[in-house]
């Protein structure tokens, strides 16, 4: 229990836990002192002087962001000299500041800087020389960097750091000639060779125009963008965002203001949209003499029934498919395996799920029951030792990595990866600790072997690794507040009895019990839990129910199938990279734009871009977070869930569901993931 | 003598300018020296007021001159400083050549105020004061200034600035603490480690054993408790030692010198001298007596303070320059200072250290073959791994560090009972506090105010102590009572070991009649304080082998001065330092930290402790007692203590 400080603010009587700072104390009880370089996600730097408050007894007045409360403390927030003061600093800092550009400035009216000189009218003094680049520097696909227009508030130095456990920014030089520059040994470089990973927290963080995302000058006024809370469905991990949206377009995405201190979004997750560019699907279409045209969506509907129908019908419901490479929303997943069992009569459905993956996550909910929630990435930061099972974390989950970074750089955490590789993650105290490829579930089984009690040297041996290392997991995993990590590699890769050998590690040590799930279980498959907990797998029905005697082909065996002539009608839901080559008899496929289509699909239908779309998804700590729709649906394209019903009901099924909501309904009976707090992380 | 025409120096005003010059006051009332190196102070200027000693000093240059350093010196993080500090240099600037109006001195004190209240730390806050100052008691000469018609006439005036801070004035070695304090507050450790390695390349070393005058010197002192400076350093070092950040071997065009350094030892003077001229593109070959490097680091403070790892990782750093060590190379054995200088060595450092012990002068002393193992060689013995047999009981005299590093190592050797006999009373032991507090909660029984008097034996071994009781009488030279024996008071400590720590000399066997090297009195080298140069062109010698049984940093400090003096000697013939280490040695006398006028502050937050291992477990053997700081977070608050009192000074010439 934190001791409680009284004390005074405009006269106000105020009770405030011990180590709480003036500012928030303030601002907890609604009284409202001004900043520019306060950061609600960061640690305070008291460079703008604007939230400079009087102390009784103290001659000078003190920043109110990095003094602590005190017990008695008399604290007066606005007089006629502190405004003054602040109007004066302001002044100070325009002079270094282009304000000739904010007519054209990308931050006007979201800009931090122009609403504190508006608010304090400030007078526009003289520019000052300075000796500072005056072009922006654009030296990469993602940030743009204006040094003319930088305040030096020092948030992107410390967001660098602290958040993301990267160290790209440097303050260099003196006076008015200071800069923020990319830094690395003494010399100032570009991003890249500066170690920057392109996350984008420091843009998200900059309250003026010094660091923005690359092409934002088109696209809309900050207040005219329309925004969005949701959830990133470029991993597993599911982040919450926040969208913003101009003229039905996305612009770009950001960091949810209010929340948690640390928090994060990766270059996909931020910059994402940016790199798909080639050109969207936007009508049915059907393949026709070698080539696709334009075609109607209920003739196409029809069609696809029909087609698949009397595959069902004369082959049998074996010989068809449905497949998709996760990102579907719960509701998609649920309404496509409900038109799959119920309807085409197959279990073949794979939605996007590593069957290994499945199989570590029932054996999870047995122990720690199900609508346990498992660990987030803050709780990567807190954690005091992280065991990393498997390789490929910065590819496969960018923001967990840097979780660890955080965690392990500016936290307690120590850090042990039992990878194929050498390089330790971006981490203070990082070891790795390598295997030959594919042997993390050997060394898995060392330290069961070991916590039973048997001899290390024999065990060690066994798994090919050195005995200190091997003593170092079982001190680190045993010890209080350690997480595991695996990543989609281990998954890969791994067989039963490595689940098993993960599984009893979790066991024997704090980190699976009833109630309790401290293992991070990463699937290479976007919403991969709304997959599993909505019955997208085979032999997996909704609420993760085991469908007895079910013999469904998994994406590996659908693809064989497929080759073998075995299915002779395939829908794919979603199509990417690894759907491209997939063509059976009959084939139907949504996808987003024409570099995904599979080749000679007979159906296409385009897929809904992010903006219109609605759905909720369950991020990696079993919880559900929901994207809503903020533009409306302007084209002509059927959002999926619809397709998935008008699809049913040309199959002849008597579905009725008018809205989502009603989906929700049905989908609660079996569902147990709790909603997750939208303003968390 | 030199006297004062107007001194606003630490919140007094001496105004003698009405006055005939024979008349002022002395300049000694402001308590700053009367000389800058060998040069005469006219004027000083800085955080605390300014000082004119001669009336002729153009003071609206010597502000514009102020005030565009302290623009320079600016950090940048915070606006007032930044930005008003531009300001207030460019409108003195243009004072200079185009005069100025009451309104432009109106603006400058309404700013000089902006940014004395409204800066971030001390550098914002205290630099303003001259200029208000003068704005107050200068105001005529300002007017007169802006009538007078040569302007722009010759100005024969010099400045030379300094930028410092109590603590970074308290360390022998000005090591810039604010700087990089400044950068762990802000997470960026490898700049912490980069700014500690400008003076010096045993920061890991310095974060253990250094009995941080620094802290001493802290202006948090009066509000909570000092800054915890030593271990922050020791958190950047260890920082850098898990991340690999390495001394590298910078080859630039021009600076790689054609001569070649001979240092003799390499203890940390050695190391650092070294290190220094290497950097400065030398080619230093050191020569160490012992089997291992480091000096007294590696022989004299035992592992549990000192871990070799960290040793050997700095003298690493050392070697990254390209220096070479050459172990077992006795200089006056081996080889002799002539054969060294007919090498063709430009320069030769020697900081051979102090590796004998001082004898108590008590009887039966030097009779004992068995159980008599002076201070000094019993580390060295233990710390080279050497089998030792202190018995079951053991005294050991002394309260320096010499005496409880003995005392702690024996209580980890096993021995049953050490007692530790010290002739003045706990207060006065010269030993850290900290050292003393961890020696008495490892059970170190204290005889405090006894002095032995006979080491007593049987057939040459060791078998017991006569010691007096002693009190405390007289204040002696060095400040401190006077211990006195007390008649008939006369006690006997039976113990199989007794070990003498109360003092340690230098073997000097090295220096012949025709070195031309001196010999002090007290069995140290003579050599100029300023430059460490000895009589003998060529050969300079710093560390205990001069300053007596000193510290780390104190070795450190000379090194550094030895290896400016040196670089200037073979660049010129000139043995000199340069002007920065003048304005040190000018604000040394001078002082900064005052305890009467610390800044004000909002009090209350009590230092970081750090991790340490318990008695129980540390007593078993000699790997490492305190843990240092672990938490980056925890080590940026700590560091977040920090006020930043920077002190900007300048002095014209």
């Amino acid at each position: 229990m934190k001791k409680t400080i009284t004390l005074t603010i405009d006269g106000k009587k105020i009770y405030s836990d011990e180590g709480t700072t003036i500012l928030e104390a303030a601002r907890q009880n609604g009284i409202e002192i001004p900043t520019l370089c306060y950061h609600p996600r960061l640690k305070p730097l008291g460079h703008c002087r604007l939230c400079i408050v009087k102390i009784k007894g103290l001659d000078r007045p003190v920043t109110s962001c990095d003094n602590p409360v005190q017990e008695g403390m008399v604290v007066t927030t606005d007089t006629p000299e502190l405004h003054d003061m602040r109007r004066r600093t302001l002044e100070l800092l325009l002079a270094t500041h282009p304000y000739e550009d904010c007519l054209t400035c990308v931050r006007t009216g979201t800009c931090e800087l122009q609403e504190q000189a508006y608010r304090f009218q400030s007078e526009l003094p003289e520019q000052l020389e300075r000796e500072v680049p005056t072009e922006a520097v654009s030296d990469n696909p993602w940030i743009v960097r204006d040094e003319q227009k930088c305040i030096l508030c020092g948030r992107c130095i410390q967001v660098c750091r602290i958040n993301v456990g990267r160290s790209v920014y440097s303050m260099i030089g003196s006076g008015v000639n200071t800069r923020v520059v990319p830094y690395r040994d003494g010399q100032e470089v570009s991003l890249e060779k500066a170690g920057c990973i392109f996350c984008g927290e420091c843009v998200d963080v900059c309250p003026v125009a010094a660091l923005t995302e690359t092409g934002r000058k088109e696209g809309g006024r900050e207040w005219e963008l329309a925004c969005a809370r949701g959830v990133c469905i470029e991993c597993s991990l599911g982040c919450h965002l926040e969208r913003r949206f101009f003229d039905n377009n996305l612009i770009k995405v950001t960091i949810p203001e209010e929340g948690e201190k640390v928090s994060w979004l990766c270059r996909r997750g931020k910059f994402g949209l940016r790199e798909r560019e080639s050109a969207p699907l936007t009508s049915v279409q059907k393949f026709s003499a070698g080539n696709y045209i334009s075609c109607d969506y209920g003739e196409a509907v029809a069609s696809t029934a029909k087609a698949l129908r009397s595959i069902k019908e004369n082959e049998g419901g074996e010989t068809v498919a449905v497949l998709a490479a996760g990102k579907l929303s719960n509701e998609e997943v649920y309404l496509l395996q409900k038109l799959t069992r119920e309807i085409l009569a197959t279990e073949n459905i794979d939605l996007g799920i590593e069957q290994m993956w499945l199989k570590a996550v029932r054996r999870v909910m047995e122990i720690s029951g199900a609508g346990t929630s498992g660990p987030a990435p803050r709780d990567i930061g807190k954690a005091e030792s992280i065991v990393i099972v498997g390789s490929g974390l910065e590819e496969s989950h960018p923001v967990a990595a840097m979780a660890v970074s955080q965690a392990s750089r500016y936290g307690k955490a120590a850090v042990v990866e039992i990878s194929g590789r050498r390089e330790p993650l971006n981490a203070w105290d990082g070891s790795v600790i390598t295997v030959k490829k594919d042997r993390e579930g050997a060394v898995l089984r060392a330290v069961v072997d070991l916590l039973k009690g048997k001899e290390s040297s024999e065990v060690a041996k066994e798994a090919g690794i050195e005995i200190n290392e091997l003593e170092r997991i079982v001190s680190l995993i045993t010890g209080s507040n350690s997480i595991f990590i695996v990543t989609p590699d281990f998954f890969t890769a791994a067989g039963e009895d490595d689940i098993e050998a993960l599984i009893a590690v979790g066991e024997m040590t704090s980190i699976l019990a009833r109630g309790q799930n401290r293992m991070l279980l990463l699937s290479r498959f976007s919403n991969a839990a709304g997959v599993a907990v909505y019955g997208g797998a085979p032999g997996c029905g909704p609420g993760m129910e085991v469908i007895p005697h079910a013999r469904g082909l998994n994406r590996d065996e659908i693809h064989n199938a497929i080759e073998d002539g075995r299915i002779r009608g395939l829908l794919i839901f979603g199509a990417d990279n690894e759907t491209i080559g997939l063509k059976a008899p009959f084939t139907a496929a949504v996808c987003g734009d024409y570099d995904e289509t599979p080749e000679g699909a007979d159906y296409l239908f385009p897929a809904q871009q992010i903006a219109s779309k609605e759905g909720c998804f369950v991020n990696a700590a079993w919880q559900k977070r929901c994207n809503t729709a903020v533009i409306e649906n302007q084209t002509e394209i059927t959002s999926e869930w619809r397709l998935i019903c008008d699809l049913a009901i040309a199959l002849g099924a008597k579905w009725e569901y008018p809205s989502l909501e009603k989906v929700r309904e049905e989908m609660k009976e079996k569902d147990f993931v709790g909603q997750a707090d939208q303003n968390g992380e | 003598m030199t006297r004062v025409f107007f001194s606003s120096w630490d919140g007094r005003i001496i105004d003698e300018r009405g006055k005939k010059p024979q008349e002022r006051v002395n300049l000694e009332e402001t308590g700053l020296p009367a000389e800058i190196g060998k040069e005469k102070l006219r004027a000083f200027i800085g955080w605390s007021g300014m000082v004119i000693v001669d009336p002729g000093v153009n003071i609206v240059r010597m502000l514009a001159e102020y005030y565009s350093k302290f623009q320079h010196e600016s950090c940048g993080r915070c606006v007032p400083c930044r930005v008003g500090s531009k300001i207030l240099a460019d409108k003195l600037e243009k004072m200079l050549t185009a005069g100025g109006t009451e309104t432009d001195l109106a603006y400058l004190k309404e700013l000089a105020v902006l940014i004395r209240d409204g800066s971030l730390c001390e550098l914002g806050i205290s630099s303003p004061t001259p200029l208000l100052h003068a704005l107050d008691y200068f105001e005529d000469d300002f007017k007169e200034f802006f009538n007078r018609q040569d302007r722009e006439g010759k100005n024969t005036d010099q400045y030379r600035t300094v930028l410092t801070a109590p603590c970074r004035n308290g360390c022998p070695a000005h090591i810039n603490v604010p700087g990089y304090i400044e950068a762990i507050k802000e997470g960026n450790f490898a700049e912490a480690l980069a700014i500690n390695r400008e003076k010096t390349p045993l920061v890991g070393t310095l974060g253990r054993v250094c009995v941080h005058p620094c802290e001493n010197n802290c202006n948090r002192q009066p509000y909570d408790e000092a800054l915890s400076i030593r271990l922050l350093k020791r958190f950047a070092a260890d920082y850098g030692l898990r991340n690999s950040f390495e001394v590298k071997k910078q080859v630039v065009q021009g600076t790689v010198k054609p001569d070649r350094i001979a240092v003799i030892g390499s203890g940390p003077a050695g190391l650092n001298a070294a290190y220094q001229l290497a950097r400065k593109g030398y080619e230093v070959t050191i020569y160490e007596a012992l089997p291992v490097e480091g000096g007294m680091l590696a022989v004299g403070i035992p592992d549990y303070r000192l871990p070799r790892e960290i040793l050997d990782y700095e003298v690493k750093q050392v070697k990254n320059l390209g220096v070479e060590i050459i172990c077992n190379m006795k200089v006056g054995q081996d080889i002799t200072l002539e054969q060294l200088k007919a090498e063709g060595y430009g320069a030769i450092f020697i900081a051979t250290g102090l590796h004998d012990s001082a004898a108590m002068g008590c009887s039966g002393e030097d009779s004992c073959t068995m159980g008599y193992l002076p201070g000094v060689e019993f580390l060295r013995l233990i710390n080279l791994g050497e089998k030792v047999n202190l018995g079951d009981r053991v005294a050991v005299v002394g309260g320096g560090n010499v005496a409880m590093d003995c005392a702690r190592s024996a209580v980890r050797m096993g021995v049953n009972e050490v007692n530790l006999i010290y002739r003045r009373s706990r207060n006065e032991m010269p030993a850290n506090k900290e050292e003393v507090d961890a020696a008495e909660e490892e059970g170190i029984i204290f005889q405090l105010l006894a002095n032995p008097t006979a080491v007593m034996e049987t057939k040459g071994c060791v078998n017991g102590l006569e010691c007096i009781r002693m009190q405390l009488g007289e204040l002696d030279a060095s400040g401190r009572r006077r211990p006195v024996p007390m008649d008939g008071s006369e006690f006997k400590l039976p113990v199989d070991t007794v070990i003498p720590a109360i003092g340690q000399i230098a073997d000097l066997s090295f220096v012949d009649s025709e070195s031309g090297l001196k010999i002090s009195e007290r069995g140290t080298l003579v050599v100029d304080r300023e430059t460490m140069a000895t009589p003998v062109p060529g050969i300079f010698a710093g560390g205990d082998v001069v300053l007596g049984a000193r510290t780390v940093i104190e070795a450190i400090a000379s090194a550094n001065r030895a290896a400016e003096a040196i670089d200037s000697y073979l660049k010129n013939g000139r043995i000199a330092v340069g002007p920065q280490l003048h304005m040190e040695g000018f604000l040394e006398k001078a002082g900064v930290y005052r305890e009467k006028n610390v800044p004000e502050m909002i009090g209350g937050r009590r230092r970081l402790q750090e991790e340490g291992r318990p008695v129980k477990e540390r007593i078993t053997g000699f790997d490492e007692a305190d843990l240092g700081f672990k938490y980056p977070l925890e080590v940026m608050d700590e560091a977040e203590r920090c006020v930043k009192c920077l002190r900007l000074g300048m002095a014209v010439l």
